[in-house]
């Protein structure tokens, strides 16, 4: 996101920093016939940091994001199930990291007159999430969803819950119960 | 002008500083925990491992039996503890960009310098899981600039904030 390009850029240029925000992007395989979906089971993924050595992993923020995954997708009408059962597996890898981005601006009337083109530093956090779900018995990614957000972090478990529901709001609905096929019992 | 403030805002910007984070399991209950035991973490230096500098782990120990002493825990040996502590430390060099603010025409004043600068950053990172599931109850993460993370002020100042800000601290009621 680019500043402003007015005296009021700098004041933008800071709001910016200090406000969190997050987008989601959603990829979708058109090709799945995705009423066949009944189950999901969950592999945590990695959760990475910009930090120059770490203990262990992070399995306070894993936690976070597979509970939330767990109650995004049972809101879908899916069911957890073991892992060589489930319909669906659901992983994801997160990210968070120092970011910084050149801005250019141009000041605007300061005692009436206009001053040359201007650059700053814009500082950030970035906390970036994806999601895939992938059909095992294909072993293709059937969706996924990549969340951004800037000034959060895995830490916060509000984040976290937001942006997982945000990244799966779109997912497909499992068919009712009294729509499902039983295909054990077909000759 | 220019130069005065460009020396003025280089000299803040290259002041030592340190900064912690925490993290933490909100459904542990951290009143049950009453002693811990030290595991040796790892050390790294621009992000190569480092085991054998035994300096740095003697202080980060060192650092660690004060802190926890001081929060009310017991040191127990590893298998009987309530709680692991360990930890991970490293220095690493980061480029990053830095701003100054321009004299001005007329009245008028705008950020258009822009350089770069290596800045040295030192990392701890202090784990405390439950003892026998290994489950991460709490973690924190020290940072700081232009600071030589080996050092024992480093350390002692790390560690003395990151700890002031975990819950466990041996006092829980019985």
């Amino acid at each position: 996101m680019r500043a402003a390009t007015t005296t009021s850029g700098l004041l933008a240029g800071a709001l910016f920093a200090a406000c969190g925000s997050t987008s989601v992007v959603n990829q979708r395989d058109e090709t799945a016939t995705f009423d066949r979906y009944q189950s999901f089971t969950i592999e945590p993924g990695p959760v990475t940091t910009d930090d120059a050595v770490t203990a262990g992993p992070n399995q306070l923020a894993q936690r976070r994001v597979d509970e939330s995954i767990g109650s995004a997708m049972a809101a879908k009408g899916l069911s957890p199930a073991k892992s060589d059962e489930a319909d669906l597996i659901v992983t994801y890898s997160a990210s968070e990291r120092d970011r910084q981005e050149l801005v250019r601006g141009r000041m605007g009337p300061v005692v009436g007159t206009f001053s040359g083109t201007d650059l700053w530093v814009q500082d950030y956090r970035e906390a970036r999430l994806v999601i895939d779900v992938v059909d095992p018995v294909s072993q293709k990614v059937v969706w996924r969803s990549t969340a951004r957000g800037l000034n959060q972090t895995f830490r916060d478990p509000e984040f976290v819950t937001k942006t997982v529901a945000a990244a799966l709001e779109g997912f497909p609905r499992a068919p009712p119960k009294s729509m499902r096929t039983d295909t054990e019992n077909v000759d | 002008m220019r130069a005065a403030l460009a020396i003025a805002i280089s000299t803040l910007a290259g002041c030592a500083t340190t900064s912690v984070k925490t993290d933490y399991d909100h459904r542990a209950d951290f009143t049950r925990y009453r002693t811990y035991a030290i595991r040796p973490g790892r050390l790294a230096i621009e992000r190569m491992a480092n085991p054998n500098d035994s300096l740095v782990r003697d202080r980060i120990h060192d650092a660690l039996r004060q802190g926890l002493a001081r929060r009310g825990l017991a040191a127990e040996p590893l298998g009987t503890a309530d709680l692991i502590v360990t930890y991970g430390a490293g220095a690493e060099t980061k480029r990053e960009l830095v701003e100054t603010l321009g004299g001005g025409i007329e009245g008028n004043y705008g950020a258009d310098n822009v350089w770069s600068r290596d800045v040295q950053q030192g990392t701890l990172v202090i784990d405390v899981l439950e003892s026998g599931s290994d489950r991460l109850l709490w973690r924190s993460i020290a940072k700081g600039e232009n600071q030589d993370f080996r050092s024992p002020e480093f350390i002692d100042r790390a560690v003395d904030q990151a700890l002031s800000q975990c819950p466990a601290n041996g006092r829980g009621a019985s």
